[in-house]
């Protein structure tokens, strides 16, 4: 007979990403007994935005402080959940992406073939979701690969990119070095995928980062709906495309 | 940055109202609240809203809350006991359906030949089968104990049980899932 017991003890189980709970009841509890809402308070447009208000708010909040004290910077970014991604409230400007090969003209840094990224980016680990195969382009950037993939059955071109599907990884630092810019018209959703903390943008919004200070570029630009997820190994990853939530977030945990 | 908070420190931060403190024990026991809560709703949508409300409740009843004693268990209590509501409320059965990751925990061992690792599949899958077309009682007691890795004692907070009862009931809880599996006349 076979070992219920250990068999059990090694099953791992698909859980849904747990939701931003402390966010939410922290909006709650701001607000008096009596009028505090009994039923849920679903995260939807209407009080995404109010969310994300809260989360720049409280990043606006610290700013003074943060100038003053790195210590205070990481620990408010910490508390966000997320301590390589900042995320600023305004409305966003970019230029629209440049025509050309795939994803060129988006700053992703310089064309690479598959082998050269492994070689130089030992971190990088290609999502084995099923449907995308092999990356039809890939770029490497200072500290930061992305993948970019054409057309795919099941995927929808994204405006912001040109691509059905833009899969980035960084190498994670302490220091904020991808900012977000989230405008009026896009939410912000906290979220935790198998322990590890994100972020789901949905609507366009700006984008940028910065390199390493040597081999340093800046890129603004409109991005589409997007999954950050900073990793307990260190990777930060970030996906972009015209995808729902469930489907980013069943694509980063493909990534090995 | 200094040195982080323990939870005793948190818990007398919360009841001071300092919101920032109840947000870092929201924040360090959202995902197992949640996941337990997904247990018992079979939905995520019930399992979020019964996770939040319970939060809510369990900061207005810090107070109560007696200093010194594990915190996790006390809050599964609470987020526990409003799934099983919301789920009485809805009237249905839910039909719980996990899916096993792609792959077993790493046990430092050789990658197992594509054979060996689509039975493995198939067997994980025939398991989390069989385990939900269990009863309630049976499914959520090993749920808690084998899924989420819960204490004896926190699978009875989670239960609503007492601590007592949890292994007997596990070990008949375990027979069946044997005996749905068809395991028991081998």
């Amino acid at each position: 007979m076979r070992d219920l017991h250990e068999e059990l003890t090694a099953l791992s189980v698909e859980w849904p990403a747990t939701p931003d709970v402390a966010s939410a009841v922290a909006v709650r509890l701001t607000q008096p007994e009596a009028h505090a809402p009994r039923r849920r308070r679903r995260i939807g447009p209407a009080w995404r935005p109010a969310l994300a208000y809260g989360l720049a708010a409280l990043v606006a909040g610290f700013a003074v402080v943060m100038a003053a004290s790195p210590d205070a910077r990481s620990a408010v970014l910490e508390w966000l959940g997320l301590k390589s991604v900042k995320v600023e409230r305004s409305e966003p400007v970019a230029p629209p992406p440049q025509p050309g090969k795939l994803g060129s003209g988006l700053g992703l840094g310089t064309p690479a073939t598959l082998a050269e990224a492994r070689e130089l980016s030992p971190f990088l680990s290609l999502p084995t979701a099923a449907g995308l195969g092999r990356p039809d382009a890939i770029y490497l950037g200072a500290g930061s690969v992305a993948l970019v993939y054409g057309e795919r059955p099941g995927f929808t071109r994204a405006e912001g990119t040109g691509a059905d599907l833009l899969v980035q990884e960084f190498r994670a630092r302490v220091e904020p070095f991808i900012e977000k810019t989230v405008g009026e018209a896009s939410s912000l959703e906290r979220l935790t995928i198998d322990g590890d903390p994100a972020f789901f943008i949905t609507g366009a919004h700006g984008f940028a980062y910065q390199g390493d200070q040597d081999v340093r570029f800046e890129q603004q630009r409109l991005a589409g709906n997007t999954l950050l997820v900073e990793r307990a190994d260190g990777l930060l990853i970030r996906i972009e495309g015209d995808i729902g939530r469930d489907r980013a977030v069943a694509i980063a945990r493909s990534i090995p | 940055m200094g040195r982080p908070l323990q939870e005793s420190e948190l818990v007398e931060r919360a009841r001071a109202g300092d919101p920032d403190a109840y947000a870092a024990l929201v924040r360090g026991h959202e995902e197992i609240a949640f996941r337990t809560a997904y247990l018992i709703t079979g939905n995520a949508a019930d399992a979020e809203d019964a996770t939040q409300d319970g939060f809510v409740k369990a900061y207005r009843a810090l107070p109560r809350f007696r200093s010194g004693e594990p915190l996790r268990p006390w809050l599964l209590t609470i987020v526990a006991n409003e799934a099983r509501n919301r789920r009485r409320s809805a009237g249905r059965r839910a039909a719980l359906a996990l899916r096993a990751a792609g792959e077993e925990r790493p046990t430092g061992e050789a990658a197992p030949s594509p054979e060996a690792a689509l039975l493995a599949g198939e067997r994980r899958a025939a398991l989390l089968g069989a385990l939900g077309r269990l009863r309630e009682d049976d499914r959520l007691v090993i749920g808690c104990r084998y899924l989420l890795e819960l204490s004896e004692a926190e699978t009875a907070a989670a239960l609503g049980v007492r601590p007592g009862t949890v292994k007997s009931r596990l070990s008949r809880s375990l027979e069946r899932l044997r005996s749905e599996l068809g395991d028991d006349d081998a």
